[in-house]
């Protein structure tokens, strides 16, 4: 089972919380939370914390943060590992006198699950296949899993777990059924396998828990918040196509796209697979094609290195990126050839980040570019601009602020780089020891007495900037299934009623997802949600508001 | 037009002077030229540039070199007078004994040089243990032994053979094989599937051998080099012909952590264990991003040296252990154009460093 050591941060008394927060993963297995100082001093940023081991075989592969109400208390984080693991982290907090301090560096692993294929036959030695290549939190949707990560390793195989927030009734032994996996929590075996954590509740998973285990597991929960608390049940698994390089998952949690080498898009329904239940490998919703060949009639060999759902379009619009440097849009409806297709850069696309109102996809490839593709007028004129420069090697994540005009970018020289969006401008580069896979953005914790007012200001602050054109999303705008809890009945007026001015398309989302609701929340984490992230695009940091706290007009 | 071909340096200078030296700037040169002689009187060029910016402004030829001239000597008696005094100080200070000012630092490129957050410290733990798994880790552990594949770019020269003559003296586990035609990716499949690690591409255009690419097998990084000032060994005077000993090897200043690796790169072609008979090293010094190749021949001997400062006769002469050299085999320096992460695959591979436009910031920033 994963390391699940951790390494405390040396907390200094600091008075103000860090502006922003940016965890990174690299290839050695470790996660690091890189903070800019107060204030935003983007000069001063720093690596704090570092949670596991170094350890090759740990790997990170990919990287997703689900934090659904921008709040520091309810973080889950996970990490596709070598060897098709999927750990799932929870920032610790140590708990004392109520005052929860997300500073204190330290995240306990809380679950972790197998998500490569079930050895069909034992004593498989070719493990390559089981590399996770795709790995996205989707939150909501129909079935009776709030909380869903699916999966893809690099042969192929396509599995979606569930999580299920109820305390874990105490049971040792394991469940007949799916002893595939079995043998698994040792795992360090080259296989990419992620045990399925908790629970095997009778679903093809069976996963031996032993009786310690699982009273950790219970203290576990108990101790670190929400999501230490359920189990994690896998509820389909599979088979696509045979090579993966990247998979998404559309924003309602119902198709997932995935392309390789050798295989064109193609786009699978996950309910209807779900229902299936047949052991046939399902067909695929939608199988692209390849888009025009060029003037002298060569047609590229089919190899989709990056795969995006443009979000906002109901998911039929799915942006495609190839090793040969060209980006071709899908829509699912029109046709199988691409609608437009855009020749950008040189050298393979390696990540696609569409921004959550679907009008910018943000590009990276494996010559360190990173440009944005201009979708608002989709599919007939799309346009490559707004370069970020500096980056010296392949990019391999990146990250949006959900409500910053701000992007963070992780390469293999092994920086970490955050630019303003709007003005393309570099504001930071820390430097990350490892080859860096993954980032994501973090909330940072706040003084809760200040903190409201504060994130009130902020928020404002953060329309106030974020208002002007493309940026006018902020992560809300996604999916927005996440909903807030009942919050607290002055807050929320105060809240609503600035946000009311600024933007309305917001709120009036946030307050009607506002039904619907959540048992999630169930322990009364009154805090009011700042943002729903849907963890697609990496969770999203809104410690802007935080940082405006404190220091009051500070800056 | 006319204007600039006339007197290109002239115009340009006055432009310059603007910002530099307001008081000789265009209009009169006479007038322009007595002030600066004033103004100059006792500091030589204090806030002016050179001393040829400061008189280009005045257009009389005969008022330009006489300014120029005392210019001139007015700066170096003040400088001779600088030296002077520091020397009888230096000598005053050794007489009785204390100890001599101290010499100011000298500012050189590399010790301006912009600081880098890629230094590798030796004990950092991270490094380590990233190194421990990497793709040469099995070198260093002596588990897996080099084996180099050489091999050039289509259709050779006979500069290129005589070049390879002596790369094959140079690394004791090498072999050649001739390039037919094969496409790189193929080259580097067949390489890898006969047990080689390391193979070496050199690149020729017009009988001048200027590129190598070095992959690291079986999916190691790729390393793609600009080859320059090759010198080969028969035409290095007092040269000495190379042996079959493992040569030792001396890695010079590869300190960020993209020199760190390209530096274990280089590492791995040369076996663990030297043979110290043969008194033979092979040193590849980095400085300022450019890699210096040299192959020599050691010896290390007694030398007397005479200290002809020393007033007592008895310590003049003093016994010293001094390294001879005698170089061998070809030189040449390499500049790193590209890392790539997997193999060769120019156009769809990730990199692990390009240089790019925007990260040249400054002449005093270097990479490796």
């Amino acid at each position: 089972m994963g390391e699940s050591s951790k390494r405390k941060a040396r907390e200094e008394e600091a008075p103000a919380p860090p502006s922003y927060r940016i965890l990174t993963a690299d290839e050695l297995g470790l996660l690091k939370v890189t903070e800019v100082p107060s204030g935003n001093k983007w000069e001063e940023a720093a690596a704090k914390q570092r949670w596991g081991q170094p350890d090759k075989q740990q790997a990170i592969t990919r990287l997703q943060v689900h934090c659904p109400d921008w709040e520091p208390d309810s973080i889950l984080v996970a990490a596709a590992r070598g060897g098709g693991r999927v750990t799932l982290h929870v920032p610790a907090r140590p708990v004392a006198g109520g005052q929860p301090d997300l500073g204190a560096g330290s995240a306990v692993e809380v679950g972790s699950f197998r998500a490569a294929a079930p050895a069909v036959t034992s004593g498989r030695s070719d493990t390559t296949s089981h590399e996770l290549r795709g790995l996205r939190v989707v939150a909501g949707g129909e079935g009776s899993y709030k909380l869903r990560l699916v999966t893809c390793t690099a042969g192929g195989h396509v599995a979606v777990h569930g999580y299920d927030p109820q305390e874990e009734a105490v049971r040792p032994g394991r469940q007949g059924a799916g002893g595939g996996q079995g043998d698994d929590d040792d795992d360090d075996e080259e296989e990419k396998g992620a045990t399925c954590g908790s629970g095997s509740g009778g679903e093809a998973s069976g996963v031996v828990r032993t009786w310690e285990e699982q009273q950790q597991r219970a203290a576990a929960g108990a101790a670190y918040g929400f999501f230490g608390r359920g189990r994690w049940r896998e509820v389909l698994r599979m088979q696509t196509v045979s090579d993966v390089q990247d998979m998404d998952v559309g924003s309602s949690g119902r198709h997932v796209a995935v392309g390789g080498d050798g295989h064109q898009l193609r786009v699978w329904d996950l309910t209807a697979a779900a229902s299936a239940s047949s052991s046939a490998a399902p067909e695929p919703l939608f199988a692209g094609k390849a888009g025009k060949p060029s003037r002298s009639g060569l047609q590229d060999l089919a190899h989709v290195t990056a795969v995006s759902f443009v979000p906002g379009r109901d998911d039929q619009l799915v942006l495609v990126g190839t090793a040969k440097h060209k980006l071709w849009l899908y829509d699912m409806r029109a046709g199988r050839k691409p609608q437009s297709e855009v020749v950008w850069g040189e050298g393979r696309i390696s990540v696609l980040l569409p921004q959550p109102d679907g009008s910018r996809v943000w590009a990276g490839n494996g010559r360190g570019q990173v440009e944005a593709l201009d979708m608002r007028q989709a599919p007939s004129r799309v346009s490559m601009g707004h370069a970020l420069k500096g980056s010296a090697g392949s990019i391999r994540s990146l990250s949006l602020h959900p409500s910053q005009p701000l992007i963070a970018s992780v390469s293999l020289d092994r920086h970490l780089r955050v630019h303003s969006t709007i003005t393309r401008q570099l504001l930071t580069k820390v430097y990350l020891k490892q080859a860096l896979t993954g980032v994501a953005w973090l909330p940072t914790p706040g003084k809760p007495s200040a903190a409201r007012g504060e994130e009130d200001v902020g928020d404002r602050r953060g329309n106030d900037i974020t208002n002007g054109g493309l940026e006018a999303e902020n992560g809300e705008e996604e999916e927005g299934n996440r909903s807030e809890p009942q919050p607290e009945a002055p807050r929320s007026e105060k809240k609503k009623a600035r946000k009311a001015g600024s933007e309305n398309g917001r709120t009036g989302r946030r307050r009607s997802s506002g039904k619907g609701s959540h048992d999630k929340e169930g322990s009364g984490k009154g805090r009011s949600n700042k943002g729903d992230d849907k963890g697609k695009g990496s969770g999203k940091k809104k410690t802007h508001n935080r940082s405006r706290h404190g220091g009051a007009g500070e800056e | 037009m006319v204007k600039a071909q006339k007197n290109p340096k002239r115009h340009k200078s006055k432009n310059c002077d603007d910002s530099t030296n307001p008081s000789t700037s265009g209009g009169d040169g006479d007038r322009g030229g007595g002030e600066n002689d004033a103004a100059v009187g006792g500091k030589p060029s204090g806030g002016g540039g050179s001393i040829g910016q400061q008189t280009s402004g005045i257009r009389n030829k005969q008022k330009r070199s006489e300014l120029y001239h005392k210019l001139k000597h007015q700066k170096e008696k003040t400088k001779t007078k600088e030296r002077r005094k520091k020397q009888k100080e230096a000598a005053r200070a050794e007489e009785l004994g204390l100890e001599p000012p101290p010499k100011p630092v000298q500012h050189t490129l590399e010790n301006t040089r912009e600081a880098d957050d890629t230094m590798v410290d030796p004990n950092d733990e991270e490094v380590m243990a990233d190194e421990n798994d990497d793709e040469f880790a099995a070198h260093f552990a002596n588990a897996r032994p080099p084996k180099v594949l050489i091999t050039t770019s289509y259709k050779p020269s006979k500069i290129m053979y005589t070049f390879l003559s002596e790369m094959l003296e140079l690394l004791p586990c090498a072999e050649y094989y001739k390039r037919n035609g094969f496409p790189m990716k193929k080259i580097v499949k067949f390489a890898a599937n006969r047990g080689y690690t390391d193979l070496m591409v050199f690149n020729e255009d017009r009988k001048q051998i200027n590129g190598l690419l070095l992959v690291h097998l079986p999916d190691g990084p790729t390393a793609h080099f600009r080859l320059s000032n090759l010198k080969l060994g028969r035409d290095i005077k007092d040269h000495g012909r190379s042996t079959n000993h493992k040569p030792e090897l001396i890695l010079n200043h590869f300190d960020t952590r993209l020199g760190h690796r390209l530096g274990r790169m280089l590492a791995s072609l040369f076996p663990q264990d030297p043979q110290f008979r043969g008194r033979r090293v092979v040193t590849f010094h980095n400085q300022r991003d450019f890699i210096f190749l040299r192959h020599h021949r050691y010896i290390f001997e007694e030398k007397e040296t005479r200290d002809q400062a020393a007033k007592d006769p008895a310590k003049a002469k003093k016994k010293a252990v001094i390294a001879r050299l005698q170089e061998l085999g070809p030189r040449f320096t390499l500049k790193l154009l590209s890392l790539q992460k997997g193999t060769f695959d120019s156009r769809n591979g990730e990199f692990e460093w390009l240089p790019k436009k925007e990260n040249k910031t400054s002449r005093r920033r270097f990479f490796l």
